[in-house]
């Protein structure tokens, strides 16, 4: 024993300085796999997110960029008195619990659907995606003929059955309208959890199959735990993508107004069609930011939530061996 | 596998070897004979009535580059000072805004140098034109910073003879208006029903960029302007929406978006009323004359122009007369142009030249010198009773609607929007949205004072 | 025996009765775009067209310089795609592989980019294209495509993250470097996740809307933008589109995309990453 401990003795120095060299190595590989993003980011990436924060302490109008004048914390203070940016907060969060649970459950169910042994997979597969790829100014103008209180097809539907219309973009109905047209684009996410659900070894279900497991418990048992990283993956970006949804509200929003400039119905007024709306249809370009900035700080949290939370439901591979 | 590595490296190469030669093509500068120049111009080339290729035979030194106008696009060139030389702007929402902002250049010594008479020659000029005159208080007075390509007096009603005879409703008369109660009342017995689905509108309205028949902006100056009555404090530093003539025009259309005379908020519609009309769907419909050179280019329409007619804009019983335009597209250059006389030549060639004649024939709208209203069509019967109702009409067209240029008018419509479409669905009320809308337009107005004071 | 068969196919055919109908509520929406895109020329919208009019779509093509506006969009594309894909996985490994100094640091930065919207950049960003003299050419594509998307670089992360480190470990101990474990080890079982991100690559490049809007001129539009921005505009009726034919052109837009999924997908399927890997 005591042999042992004096080889380890003189051997140590040895091994620190080896291990050292290879931590340096590796530093300088990790720096250069990172460069492409690092550099770009450096220089074409940096410099302007500065000026955009900057920019927030400002009373920039969208016009005076030569006559800017730091006005310090003044946006940030405003946006805190500001009755509708609480209003419209609560509104983006309650479309983000709602909308982040529903999307994320139906492109998982959607892509374990369409992970089945069927014919015509390739078909399926394209129609469930399909939706996320035509442009918004197109399904924008699709969805809100179809919510059409006169004439739109899911009121015409109600008549022929025999049920009372509804209002679909009117005050009550509009949120709910404005998730439909959201989950309707929920197959994007469908090949991502598609490649993930391939790297599932098939082994596995082979064993479960044999355990006489039933197939929504090889889901529970099985699939869910594996794939959790890419799960935690979509909700981290659905979460991120949720809280900065505009220009859908907008779209939908009858005014007729065009482009940027329509205003939604009060429920789907959201935080970030009013930050917005601050740039372009009342010229107040610093308060815009500082609230743009505001919700940046609340994602940011939040996906830190979400992290930190992750070890508790995220399965990685060759964690404790990293 | 190697097979797919590979194939991957030569895709990035080829991309990273190829590409920059497309890249490079575009920063070639045009051939270094001097007086060639490029100017950037916001404005679609289709709504000039000339076109690109007929300027370059007359100025074959200037190339053009046309781009849609947009604000967000247009916002950012001009941070970077980079903006367009000449920029597309509403002559009676926009143009004081973009001057007090020291946007636009003072024309009158361009016009002084000028050898195109149309624009030497001011007298020439109809009233619209002064809207692009701003002397930094007021609009109409001062010098010239841009020129209207057209104007219209918006409020005009055009009108469908077979449907309303078919309701027994008389057709309008070509001289005496109607009265706001009595359009309003005649569009609730036009409207019809299958069950809870309406087949037929009475009134549509297309202002102010929607297509609801409801309150905008607009309407809610112009009828203010017709009881003599005027939104703003003198000094356009204040708003004042509690007032009870105020309070009696937005009841006035709560009620009748409540009645649904027309599509509105409560009952979206997924068709669009300018089409419904060419369609003879639609008894009313609130647009200005510009929309009769719609229907002498729409198909079904075209065929029996007989049944459409002209109405002069609505009055409030023993109100005044009065059908402002609430636009009066135009343009103005850019202060920082770098090629102003250039940008002035492309800017008289299409405002003063040859493409006025083009764009008063076929009746979108109104030529702004007095000499070119001869041009509009006046062939048909229906050209006939437009163009004596728009005449008319034209002589109720001043003062124009006094903008408030401390203010954006999409922010106005935005609050207006935001505050008062909740009293359509009983959510608020007239009194509650026209504090509401005070507070804003006012906190808005005070935004506008600071930067402008601030400079 | 038969009965359970007899179950297995009732269960089959219900799966795909049920398939049948998932895919039918997603295609409904675009059945009505299609019906636009074939009724006669600023006709109001109807749910089935009475006439077909086919030659929409010739018009279409025709009326605005639909091919150099495509030309446009597959140069971008393939700038975006070829980058993208390639630096994007390099940075991955080295955030999901590698260590170093500041790692956490640097890979919330890449979180946080995608947590601001493009407006807060847009001003500064265009501000130093015009000065560098970069706007209206393709070198803003370039250099973004090498810089990668957060996106993908969290994505790969994701993935790589979860491969046994057991290979790895061994190929060092045979000498071999960082550099070829990513693209001898790392790459090649990544098929799927590569196909995903170049399907993706291409999407977000031919759907991006706003970015060839800002720093580009008409002429070098990807058809998205013309199609939004440009439009088909009404010779009668100034600054109003003809849905009818933006419809069309919308429907041909989104037909490369719709092929490159549908072949693309089968190579997620072909996916081989469960070679070697235990769970």
């Amino acid at each position: 024993m005591d042999e042992l401990k004096a080889v380890l003795e003189t051997e140590r120095p040895i091994i620190q300085k080896r291990s050292k060299s290879l931590i340096n190595r590796k530093t300088l590989e990790f720096y250069m796999f990172i460069s492409p993003w690092f550099i770009v980011f450096l220089v074409l990436g940096l410099i302007p997110l500065l000026y955009g924060l900057y920019i927030s302490f400002t009373n920039f109008t969208g016009y005076n960029l030569d006559h800017l004048r730091n006005i310090g914390f003044h946006n940030y203070i405003r946006a805190f008195k500001d009755d509708d940016t609480w209003y419209s907060l609560s509104r983006q969060f309650i479309i983000t619990v709602i909308g982040v649970p529903i999307g994320t459950a139906m492109g998982l169910m959607l892509a374990v659907l369409l992970n089945q042994k069927v014919k015509g997979l390739a078909l399926f597969r394209t129609i469930i995606y399909l939706p996320s790829i035509v442009p918004i100014a197109a399904s924008g103008l699709l969805w809100r003929t179809m919510f059409a209180s006169t004439n739109g097809i899911f009121n015409t539907i109600l008549q022929d059955l025999g049920l009372p219309t509804l209002q679909w973009l009117g005050y009550d109905f509009a949120t709910m309208s404005l998730l439909i047209f959201l989950m309707w684009g929920a197959g994007g996410g469908l090949i991502i959890y598609l490649a993930a659900l391939k790297a599932v070894p098939a082994e596995l279900y082979e064993a479960a199959e044999i355990d006489g497991a039933k197939p929504f418990s090889q889901l529970r048992l099985i699939t869910i735990p594996i794939i959790s990283p890419v799960i935690f993956f979509n909700v981290v970006l659905g979460v991120i993508s949720s809280l900065q949804i505009y220009i859908q509200p907008i779209i939908l929003s009858t005014s007729g107004g065009t482009g940027m400039l329509g205003t939604p119905i009060r429920p789907n007024y959201l935080y970030s069609v009013h930050a917005f709306q601050q740039i372009f249809s009342f010229n107040r370009f610093g308060y815009g930011l500082s609230l743009i900035w505001i919700m940046f700080l609340i994602i940011m949290v939040m996906t830190l939530v979400i992290f930190s939370s992750s070890k508790y439901w995220v399965y990685y591979e060759n964690e404790g061996r990293n | 596998m190697k097979k797919t590595i590979s194939f991957l490296l030569c895709f990035v190469l080829v991309a990273v070897l190829t590409l920059p030669s497309f890249a490079f093509s575009s920063t070639k500068k045009p051939a270094t004979s001097s007086k060639q120049v490029t100017l950037k111009i916001m404005f679609e080339e289709n709504e000039l009535g000339a076109t690109n290729a007929d300027f370059a035979k007359v100025y074959p030194n200037i190339k053009l580059q046309f781009m849609k106008a947009d604000p967000n696009k247009l916002m950012t060139m001009l941070a970077a000072g980079n903006g367009p030389d000449i920029i597309r702007c509403f002559g009676a929402t926009e143009l004081p805004s973009f001057v007090a902002k020291g946007l636009a250049t003072d024309l009158t010594s361009y016009i002084k140098k000028s050898s195109n008479s149309a624009l030497r020659n001011t007298k020439d000029f109809l009233p619209v034109m002064d809207l692009f005159r701003f002397d930094g208080k007021v609009q109409g007075k001062g010098p010239l910073y841009g020129i209207a390509k057209d104007w219209s007096p918006d409020f005009t009603i055009l009108y469908n003879k077979k449907l309303l005879a078919e309701a027994g409703i008389a057709a309008p008369s070509d001289t005496v208006p109607m009265t706001w109660n009595q359009l309003f009342d005649n569009a609730k017995k036009l409207v019809k029903k299958d069950g809870t689905k309406t087949t037929q509108w009475g009134l549509g309205v297309y202002c102010s960029d929607s297509a609801h028949t409801e309150f905008t902006q607009n309407m809610m100056m112009m009828m203010l302007k017709q009881k003599g009555k005027s939104l703003y404090s003198a000094d356009n530093s204040k708003s004042n929406f509690n007032t009870p003539e105020i309070k009696s025009i937005m009841n006035l259309w709560a009620d009748a978006v409540k009645a649904n005379i027309g599509p509105n908020s409560l009952n979206t519609s997924g068709e669009w009323v300018g089409q419904s009309f060419c369609d003879g769907k639609l008894p009313y419909l609130l647009i200005g004359y510009f929309w009769t050179g719609a229907l002498r280019g729409d198909k079904g329409a075209s065929t029996h122009l007989d049944d459409f007619g002209l109405a002069p804009a609505p009055v409030f019983e023993g109100g005044t007369r009065y059908n402002p335009t609430q636009t009066a597209t135009g343009a103005f250059l850019y202060s920082k142009g770098k090629h102003k006389d250039e940008a002035f030549k492309t800017l008289e060639y299409f405002f003063a030249g040859p493409g006025v004649d083009a764009r008063a024939k076929t009746g979108w709208g109104l030529p702004v010198f007095k000499s070119k209203m001869g041009l509009i069509p006046q062939t048909t019967n229906f050209d006939k009773q437009t163009y004596k109702v728009v005449s008319q009409e034209a002589k109720y067209s001043s003062p124009p609607l006094a903008f408030n240029y401390y203010l954006s008018s999409g922010g106005v419509n935005a609050i207006i929007n935001k505050d008062f479409t909740p009293v359509y669905f009983d959510k608020s009320t007239v009194d509650e949205a026209a504090k509401a809308m005070t507070k804003d337009v006012n906190d808005l107005i005070q935004d506008g004072l600071d930067m402008i004071l601030g400079w | 025996m038969k009965q359970k068969s007899f179950i297995q196919n009732l269960w089959r055919i219900l799966l795909y009765v049920f398939i049948i109908f998932v895919c039918f509520v997603f295609i409904a929406p675009l059945f009505f775009l299609v019906s636009i895109a074939l009724e006669p020329i600023n006709a109001n919208v109807t749910l089935i067209p009475k006439v077909m009019h086919l030659e929409n779509f010739k018009t279409a093509l025709t009326y605005i310089e639909y091919f150099n506006f495509l030309k446009n969009s597959c140069i971008l594309a393939l700038i975006t795609v070829s980058l993208t894909v390639v630096s994007s996985a390099f940075v991955g490994f080295g955030f999901a592989r590698l260590k170093g100094p500041g790692k956490n640091f640097l890979f919330t930065i890449i979180l946080a980019t995608m947590m601001l919207p493009m407006i807060v950049t847009q001003v500064p960003t265009y501000i130093i294209y015009n000065k560098f003299n970069l706007l209206n050419t393709f070198y803003p594509w370039i250099f973004g495509g090498i810089g990668g998307s957060a996106f993908f670089i969290f994505l790969y992360r994701q993935f790589f993250i979860n491969i046994p480190k057991e290979i790895e470990e061994s190929a060092y101990i045979d000498g071999c470097s960082t550099f070829k474990i990513f693209w001898n080890l790392f790459i090649p079982v990544s098929k799927p996740i590569i196909a995903t991100v170049s399907i993706m690559a291409f999407n977000g490049s031919w759907g991006d809307l706003i970015t060839p809007f800002m720093y580009l001129h008409d002429d070098k539009f990807p058809l998205v933008t013309a199609l939004v921005q440009i439009g088909y505009a009404d010779p009668v009726r100034a600054n109003m589109d003809i849905i009818q034919l933006t419809s069309c052109g919308v429907l041909m837009f989104i037909l490369p995309v719709v092929f490159l999924f549908f072949t693309g997908q089968k190579y997620i399927v072909q996916g081989i990453v469960t070679t070697g890997i235990k769970g």
